[in-house]
C-alpha cells in the first residue's frame, strides 16, 4: 500500500517534519562554528 | 486541513510557538549584541550575520542539549524508578523493561504492530530502544554544537582582550562551557522532578499529563484519556 495513503491522519508527515527541522538545526549549529564564524 | 489539525494540533501548536520563540530570541539577541558593541565602540552587526554566527547558535545549542538530556534521562529513569502516586511513573512493582507479552513483541506481536516490532534480533532491539537512541543522539550532537559554538565565541572574546586562543579540548573543561551546561541542566532536572511530584496531588482536568480529577493520590500511572 502506498505510504501516503496509509498516513491519512498526517502523523507520518508531522514526524518527518520535526525530525527534519531538528536535523537541519543540528547541522547548522555544528557546521557554522567549524567554519570559524 | 481540519482533519489534519484535529489529529496533529499538539505538534503543530508547539512547532509554531517554537518558531516564534526562536525568531524572538534571534531578534533580542541581535539587539543585545549591538547594544554591547556600541558600548565597546565595536561595529554594528547585521541581522543575517548575527543569526549565522556562533554567538547566536551557541545560545540555541546550549538550550537544545539540556532539553534532550532531560528527556533522555527521564525516559531512561522511568524504566526502573517508581514514584508512587505520579501519573508520570509506572505502578509500584512494574519496574523493568516489561515482558514480551506486555510489549506486544515476538510471539505476542499483533497484526497491526509496527513492522520492526514484529521483527527479531537487531531490528527489534533497535526499535525497542529507538526513543532513547534518538533522544540521546540529539543530546550528544547538540552538546557538541554548544561546545563548538562556545569555543569560537570564547576565542573571539580572548582576541578582543589580547589573550591567546585556547584549543577545543581546553574549552570543554573550561568554566564557561560548564557554566553554560550546568545552568541549563539544573532547571531541566528541577522541572522534571517538579512535574513528577506535583502531579501526585494536583490535577488538571482534561490534560493527558494529569490523573483524572477524582483519582486517588496513591494511584500511579494513570493519566486522563
Amino acid at each position: 500500500m502506498d505510504r501516503r495513503r496509509r498516513d491519512r491522519d498526517g502523523t507520518g508527515a508531522v514526524f518527518a517534519t520535526w525530525l527534519t527541522i531538528i536535523g537541519a538545526g543540528l547541522g547548522v549549529m555544528i557546521i557554522i562554528p567549524l567554519t570559524g564564524r | 486541513m481540519r482533519r489534519f489539525l484535529r489529529s496533529n494540533g499538539l505538534s503543530v501548536a508547539f512547532l509554531a510557538i517554537f518558531v516564534v520563540a526562536l525568531v524572538g530570541q534571534s531578534l533580542a539577541g541581535w539587539m543585545y549584541t549591538n547594544e554591547e558593541n556600541s558600548l565597546h565602540n565595536q561595529p554594528i552587526v547585521g541581522y543575517l550575520d548575527f543569526v549565522s554566527s556562533s554567538d547566536f547558535l551557541v545560545d540555541v545549542a546550549e538550550n537544545w542539549q539540556s532539553e534532550f538530556l532531560q528527556f533522555f534521562l527521564f525516559i531512561l529513569a522511568t524504566i526502573w524508578l517508581i514514584q508512587r502516586g505520579s501519573p508520570e511513573s509506572k505502578k509500584p512493582g512494574d519496574a523493568g523493561i516489561g515482558t514480551d507479552e506486555d510489549q506486544h513483541i515476538g510471539d505476542h506481536a499483533q497484526a497491526d504492530s509496527p513492522r520492526w516490532a514484529r521483527a527479531r534480533g537487531a531490528r527489534l532491539w533497535i526499535y525497542s530502544n529507538s526513543l532513547l537512541l534518538v533522544m540521546g543522539a540529539i543530546f550528544v550532537l547538540s552538546w557538541l554544537a554548544q561546545s563548538l559554538g562556545g569555543f569560537v565565541v570564547a576565542n573571539e572574546d580572548s582576541a578582543t582582550h589580547g589573550r591567546p586562543p585556547i584549543g577545543w579540548g581546553e574549552y570543554v573543561v573550561s568554566a564557561d562551557f560548564w557554566n553554560r551546561t550546568l545552568q541549563n541542566w539544573q532547571s531541566e532536572f528541577l522541572a522534571v522532578g517538579a512535574m513528577v511530584v506535583l502531579s501526585i496531588y494536583l490535577r488538571q482536568r482534561g490534560s493527558s499529563e494529569s490523573k483524572p480529577v477524582g483519582t486517588p493520590h496513591h494511584t500511579s500511572s494513570v493519566e486522563s484519556e
